[in-house]
């Protein structure tokens, strides 16, 4: 018997007798991340353009959408601060962004920041926006290595 | 030969006494001790009022260095000499003088293990370098700076963030040692925090720096505390409460035990049970250990912006309840401070070290999920009585009424709007009847991919007999909506994952597990359905 047979096997013993054992079987949180307001914010990116789509679970009062281009990236007249009012209850909104790509990797910050049961809350979602340049000049120096061999990002002191 | 062997006890004499000598044979330099305190830049935060608040470059502070690897380079890189800064960022070194050195701090504290690392660089730890100096008898201090230059709202990062990893290394440092104050024999495991400035809120891979929030990350790779540092985006270096809140979910991990299914979460989410302890108590712990109430985040355009703010004792927690973050971090705070606010007055004040033998222990254990209502319960035990009054009304006052770790007697609401209004749901349902035997649940299937909330979840209570218990889950014959549904179903005993059965498989569906005899199992059931509707599904159990 192959190995290739052994493992499809072995693999397929595992998921039929021992459903536990199987590759998305759901355990505790594998990720918990920092309070940030109940919105979503997804985004789709073509050619220039990202068109976004912000779900803001209300309600919530003095809601504000601010975008920005970060690392050389452009906004298409310039950063983006937009009041949203009120949202009493869930809803959607979409954005189109047009921008500018910067020859190296950048990015567009998007964040939804507003007053949620009385308190202000935020949600920042950023955007990779690809460099134009098929090369990256943003190569890292190499690294260091300490007494024990292992690997060091040296910072200078003042 | 023959006068070889004649001078051979001369030989042997003079050998024997040069091993012996108090001297050293060989000449060498003469012992130096290089003295100085290292440093770094700690930027605050300025607080104008709840929604307006930002970094303060310009009243940066330098804050010492604490019990932090320290070491002598020779201009070769060697290393000569190495050591620990103390409590105060104060070293000494003790080596042969011996020509022009380097020093270096490597962002890794001395006990416990906390190393600061660049998951965009191979995870390398931080090292700060001084220049190449010849050492003159004078101390020598070093500074790692925050590489801000300029005004506040004006400024700009023009220098390397050095100060960012040791800020870190600090706030961490302040938590662990509010644990071992009160219980000096904790072994906190080794902990790995991941910073670098390309670290921003984007979807992606981590070694390019998109981790998409700070967050403690306990997938089997590369474990840790992730920490946003993208400029002007957001950044958390200096958010300590941020820092601090996620080494909770660290502490429940590795000390204690959290049942948290994660997700986003926010301020009035009614959350399911054990999301809202885990977070509550990570806000909770943020505010105790830097004994600060003000949980503050900074944001956007250099870093001014106010991200988040919470008040840990006077915030609003409407609607509250056991579901609510915000009221489980209220009665935490609250049980730890030793002062009253607003109208509230607990007039308790419960030890550090005890809300960490909870944690530590029955938390740990309890055969129920991790929600406050183990918490409370092991902690009534360990306090006063006069005390477990006044906590018994704090919780009270949050409509939280603890009679056991289930939540026993608890009724909540089940509905499409989510608002408590008629509470007729246990929190466990009773999965103990004559087998075999048939129980409703009630969900409601909320159009929200994170599945974390209230509603969306349920849990029952079954006893172990020994033999395999089988649950068929089904449609109710009650229920208007035909449409088959997915739910979720797994099995926990302790903590301990037991068995589950596959989301994507719609009922009806029959999953079947071991058990042994008087042990507590919980089925947790997730409706995934995302219809927005109130649902109802009736499980058979049989045993």
């Amino acid at each position: 018997m192959s190995l290739l047979k052994i493992c499809l096997f072995l693999g397929l013993f595992a998921t039929t007798m021992f459903p536990g054992c199987a590759g998305n079987a759901p355990t505790r949180s594998a990720a918990d991340g920092k309070p940030a307001a109940p919105v979503q914010v997804e985004g789709n990116l073509s050619g220039g353009t990202l068109v976004l789509k912000l779900t803001i679970n209300g309600p919530a009062t003095s809601v504000e959408l601010v975008a920005a281009g970060l690392g050389g990236v452009k906004l298409t007249g310039g950063s983006l601060q937009q009041n949203l009012g009120n949202v009493l209850s869930t809803s959607s909104f979409s954005r189109t962004l047009q921008y500018e790509a910067a020859e190296q990797e950048g990015s567009i910050t998007v964040q939804v920041r507003g007053l949620f049961n009385g308190h202000m809350m935020s949600k920042v979602q950023d955007f990779v926006i690809p460099g134009t340049s098929f090369f990256n000049s943003k190569s890292s120096a190499p690294l260091q290595r300490g007494a024990e061999g292992e690997p060091l990002v040296i910072l200078p002191a003042d | 030969m023959r006068s070889t062997l004649m001078y051979l006890p001369a030989i042997l004499l003079l050998f024997l006494i040069s091993c012996t000598s108090p001297n050293p044979v060989v000449p060498s330099s003469p012992s130096v001790t290089l003295t100085g305190r290292i440093t770094y830049d700690r930027v605050k935060i300025e607080i104008i009022d709840n929604s307006t608040f930002g970094l303060d470059y310009v009243g940066k502070q330098k804050l010492p260095v604490r019990e932090t690897s320290i070491q002598l380079l020779d201009v070769s890189g060697n290393q000569i000499v190495e050591g620990f800064t103390d409590t105060e960022g104060n070293y000494a070194l003790v080596f042969p003088a011996n020509g022009p050195v380097k020093l270096r701090v490597k962002a890794v504290t001395k006990s416990p293990v906390v190393k600061i690392l660049d998951n965009t660089s191979l995870n390398a730890i931080y090292a700060l370098d001084s220049e190449v100096f010849t050492p003159d008898g004078k101390p020598f201090d070093m500074n790692a700076g925050c590489g801000w230059e300029g005004s506040n709202t004006a400024g700009s990062y023009t220098k390397s963030r050095s100060a960012a990893p040791f800020a870190i290394l600090d706030t961490l440092y302040t938590e662990e040692r509010a644990f071992l104050a009160s219980r000096p024999s904790i072994i906190f495991d080794d902990l790995n925090v991941y910073w670098s400035p390309k670290n921003d809120s984007a979807d992606g891979a981590k070694e390019s720096g998109h981790i998409g929030t700070s967050k403690y990350s306990h997938n089997g790779i590369d474990d840790g505390i992730y920490v946003l540092g993208k400029a002007d985006s957001d950044t958390d270096e200096f958010d300590d409460h941020v820092i601090a809140h996620e080494w909770g979910h660290y502490f429940e991990d590795k000390q204690s035990r959290g049942d948290s299914i994660g997700g986003s979460h926010g301020y009035s989410d009614l959350l399911d049970a054990r999301l809202a302890f885990g977070e509550g108590w990570g806000n909770a712990l943020s505010g105790i250990v830097l004994s600060d109430q003000y949980y503050l985040d900074t944001t956007g355009d250099r870093q001014q912006t106010a991200g988040n703010y919470m008040n840990l004792e006077t915030d609003p927690d409407t609607p509250a309840g056991f579901f609510s973050e915000t009221s489980v971090q209220q009665i935490l705070y609250d049980i730890w401070d030793n002062h009253d606010e607003g109208s509230e007055t607990d007039g308790v004040h419960v030890d550090l070290g005890i809300i960490y033998d909870v944690m530590h222990g029955p938390q740990k254990s309890t055969s129920a999920l991790t929600t406050i209502y183990s918490f409370l319960a092991a902690l009534k035990p360990k306090v006063l009585a006069d005390d477990w009054t006044k906590i018994d009304t704090l919780a009270k006052a949050r409509f939280i009424t603890c009679v056991d770790e289930w939540g026993t007697s608890q009724l909540f609401d089940v509905n499409p709007s989510q608002t408590q209004t008629t509470k007729d749901q246990l929190i466990y349902i009773d999965g103990n009847g004559t087998s075999p035997f048939s129980v409703n649940v009630k969900f409601v299937g909320l159009s929200e991919a994170s599945n974390n909330k209230l509603v969306q979840n349920r849990f029952v209570r079954i006893k172990g007999t020994g033999s395999s218990v089988s649950v068929t889950a089904s449609r109710s014959s009650s229920d208007s909506s035909p449409t088959s549904i997915p739910i979720m179903m797994n099995v926990w005993q302790s903590g301990q994952f037991v068995a589950w059965s596959d989301p994507d498989v719609t009922l009806p569906k029959t999953m079947t597990f071991p058990s042994e005899l008087n042990l507590d199992y919980v089925l947790t059931l997730q409706d995934r359905s995302q219809t927005g509707s109130l649902e109802t599904i009736t499980l058979e159990i049989t045993k």
